[in-house]
């Protein structure tokens, strides 16, 4: 499991207030499995050659909830064959997809983790947390609490990560 | 919104493997214990009635040791110069050792049992909260005597947890208890929250330090222990505590309570929650549909909550 190193081992990233953490050397993730919004499962393996940014998140989490729109925004901005949000909501389906159709999330896939496998599989301990994945399946950085992701910053971040080579 | 959080659950299972291991036995054992935790010291009650036992049986190992002692010096020193019999001079010393034997085994049985117990613990402190397990008996612990426990939540600033609604998401605080025969624990008393606009969610729920009393009805049903007396309690708390982030947290503690003395060190806390109750109206509101109206009518309010919209006060924070 990839441990926070010394502090010497990342960049913050300001995005607009909240400090995003850049790593130095991109980080390994273990294998990581949960559903898709027609309940197969998936693997953050499957999403290998796009660079993704994984979002954990809860109905009952108010903060998820509130930039929940925002990564909605982003991805309808850089979604394509390089790059894609994740929402990983640790609910049930159902209440995951009636609070995206809510908000009238247009771009985003209700994926669940019901068990709540995603916490440990990936070090979290606070909802929302977003980690940015590059091409490899590699951590390139995270960051816990509310973000504005379709902001100039978030998007420089996410543009920054695509021009990574493979 | 989802009613109950799979996460909390999820935790338990993956974490309790972890649980004997951690240092840190005071803070909430969750997978957390392992990454973001820190478990921070804290003024724990504790009880150990491991030491106690083994006090018991150190100093009945003294006794019996001097009597074994002098139960030899006996038979050394006396049969050959007395002319009683084996099974008169043989015997007291016989008696006292099987005496011994028995006292001793009872002795380490009552440690085994203590070791095996966990420790009682009253406090769970986190980086977001110190929750506390309180009990308030002023007339000690009878059927028919009021009786009541509560969880005093301390929140670091900025950080909040949720009323029975948590409002548009969030989630309730849950107890668990487990209560010895003939206690039965009766549903949170909430004191009125306060409200927390998110964005344009509304939550409702309490910061700075907040106590969730419940009541314990005591049946006849219910004997106290011949040792000690004691009514023992013990919860599993679930909470979910957010900020600009959530985090589930939970605990759990147990506390004793004499059953034959006054429990009265937090009256105060006590008596500010239910303070802090909500009061029932001196006469029922109606609620009627009139053609394609729903008209509520709610008398007696105070005049500040009279004549209001419902909906006004979050769309003016917005």
């Amino acid at each position: 499991m990839p441990k926070p190193a010394a502090s010497a081992g990342y960049t913050k990233i300001d995005i607009e207030g909240l400090h995003f953490l850049r790593w130095a050397q991109p980080r390994q993730l273990r294998p990581l499995s949960f559903k898709d919004s027609t309940g197969a499962r998936v693997s953050l393996a499957d999403f290998q050659g796009k660079v993704i940014l994984l979002n954990v998140w809860a109905t009952w989490c108010p903060p998820c909830r509130e930039e929940m729109p925002a990564l909605d925004r982003l991805n309808a901005k850089r979604q394509s064959a390089d790059f894609a949000v994740v929402a990983l909501s640790l609910d049930a389906p159902a209440p995951a997809k009636a609070f995206l159709m809510s908000i009238d999330a247009r771009t985003l896939n209700a994926y669940t983790d019901a068990e709540g496998m995603a916490l440990q599989v990936l070090d979290v301990s606070t909802v929302p947390s977003t980690i940015l994945i590059d091409r490899r399946g590699r951590e390139l950085g995270r960051v816990s609490g509310t973000a504005a992701w379709d902001s100039d910053a978030a998007l420089a971040l996410i543009d920054d990560a695509l021009k990574e080579p493979i | 919104m989802s009613t109950s959080n799979p996460l909390f659950g999820a935790r338990l299972l993956v974490t309790s493997p972890i649980l004997p291991f951690t240092p840190c036995r005071n803070a909430t054992q969750t997978l957390y214990a392992t990454s973001h935790f820190r478990c921070a010291s804290s003024p724990v009650h504790t009880i150990l009635p491991m030491d106690l036992a083994a006090f018991l049986a150190g100093s009945l190992i003294a006794i019996c040791g001097s009597f074994f002692k002098n139960a030899f010096k006996h038979e050394r020193f006396k049969r050959p110069m007395s002319g009683k019999t084996e099974i008169s001079r043989g015997s007291p010393a016989v008696f006292v050792r099987l005496a011994c034997v028995v006292l001793l085994l009872a002795c380490s049985a009552l440690a085994m049992r203590a070791e095996a117990q966990p420790l009682l613990r009253s406090v769970v402190t986190t980086e977001r909260a110190r929750a506390e397990l309180l009990a308030h008996a002023p007339e000690g612990v009878e059927p028919g005597k009021t009786l009541w426990v509560g969880l005093q939540l301390a929140h670091q600033p900025d950080w909040h947890t949720y009323w029975k609604n948590s409002g548009d998401s969030g989630l309730p605080t849950q107890f668990t208890w487990t209560l010895p025969p003939g206690v039965e624990a009766g549903e949170i008393a909430w004191p009125i929250p306060k409200k927390y606009p998110i964005g344009n969610l509304a939550n409702y729920g309490y910061s700075g330090t907040v106590l969730l009393p419940v009541p314990l009805t005591v049946t006849p049903r219910f004997k106290p222990s011949l040792l000690g007396g004691d009514l023992e309690i013990k919860l599993k708390a679930q909470w979910l505590i957010c900020r600009k982030e959530c985090v589930p947290e939970e605990g759990e503690f147990a506390l004793k309570i004499p059953a034959r003395s006054s429990t009265a060190l937090h009256t105060d806390v006590f008596n500010a929650s239910f303070q802090a109750q909500p009061r029932p109206l001196a006469s029922a509101g109606t609620v009627r549909i009139d053609g394609s109206t729903l008209k509520v009518s709610v008398p007696g309010l105070p005049a500040r909550r009279e004549a209001r919209c419902l909906g006004s006060s979050r769309r003016r924070r917005r």
